[in-house]
């Protein structure tokens, strides 16, 4: 960089006067708001999960105490049911488990990355 | 003076690595991380906030609500090197609507510049150098300061800035030569 920009770099070095006081307050501000979303996106989770599971019980449990007198229509409906909630289910661990996997490999290569940076 | 082709030093590799790497553990949900993100950025982001909007209080505002925005759209980041460029913007367009929803006040009266006597020449001209710069790039418009900082203090390359004050990359070039030229004036009527 020329001499000039260092130059300019400098001037805008302690330009402002920063005081970090109020700072302290924001940061615990954004930490609470990011624990109450980070709860929430954990709550929804378990409850979709939660909720199909339920509904695989139900639909197998409704499947299974069906008796002579239940129409063939609900004995389609209850399979029905519990085949798309074990589906869901799946689908909703597979997302689950993709989104968990990418990221652990995306951290392992910046580690490796940062190792091999250090190691220099 | 303006010679396009020298660009600025990036941040450190490490630096770079490391918030990227925290960028994913936040991803990953993980507390601590996001309260090191966010203390590792926050003087910074402060910075560019207090050059958008001229005051600290409307600063404050605007990266209280920049961490919100952070917050809720940290999770949808698809790369985590592009984590700086995507905060900064953050920070513009809040700065940018704290603006337009009201109390625009012009900067408070700029800080009193203290050159210290010193035995060494050299060092007391280049701190009255130094000096005459701050206070010619006090004179300029807020939206150049702005640039320039963007491009002289943090580094950014065109194409990020392009990305940050959301427009075309040739705009950028052609601000940072208005802005440079100005500057130039500035200092050469300070120096007359």
């Amino acid at each position: 960089m020329s001499e000039f920009k260092e130059m300019i770099k400098e001037a805008f070095l302690g330009e402002e006067p920063y005081d970090p006081s109020p700072g302290r307050a924001v940061i615990e501000e954004a930490i609470r708001k990011f624990e109450r979303r980070d709860r929430t996106l954990r709550f929804l989770m378990w409850f979709v999960i939660a909720f199909w599971v339920a509904m695989g019980i139900w639909a197998a449990w409704s499947f299974w105490r069906a008796d002579s007198e239940t129409s063939t229509k609900m004995l389609l409906l209850y399979t029905a049911a519990f085949l798309f909630a074990a589906q869901a289910v799946g689908w909703a661990k597979m997302f689950l488990f993709s989104i968990q996997k990418d990221l652990s490999v995306l951290k392992e290569l910046k580690r490796v990355q940062l190792t091999l940076l250090e190691g220099r | 003076m303006d010679h396009e082709m020298t660009t600025p030093s990036p941040p450190p590799a490490r630096e770079r690595m490391l918030d990227e790497l925290l960028v994913i553990r936040v991803q990953e949900g993980s507390r601590v991380a996001f309260e090191q993100l966010v203390t590792r950025w926050q003087d910074r982001l402060w910075r560019h906030a207090y050059r958008l909007t001229g005051r600290e209080d409307a600063a404050w505002d605007v990266m209280q609500d920049s961490w919100m925005r952070v917050t809720c759209g940290l999770t949808r980041l698809r790369d985590p090197s592009s984590f700086p460029r995507w905060a900064y913007t953050i920070v513009t367009r809040a700065a940018t609507d704290q603006l337009r929803h009201g109390d625009r006040e012009e900067a408070t009266s700029p800080a009193s510049i203290n050159v210290q006597a010193t035995d060494d020449v050299e060092r007391v001209e280049h701190e009255e150098a130094v000096a005459m710069l701050r206070a010619a790039l006090r004179e300029l418009p807020r939206e150049q300061r702005v640039l320039l900082s963007l491009r002289y203090l943090e580094s950014f390359q065109l194409w990020e800035l392009a990305e940050i004050l959301d427009v075309p990359e040739g705009t950028v070039k052609s601000r940072l030569h208005h802005a440079r030229n100005r500057l130039k004036e500035t200092l050469e009527r300070k120096l007359r």
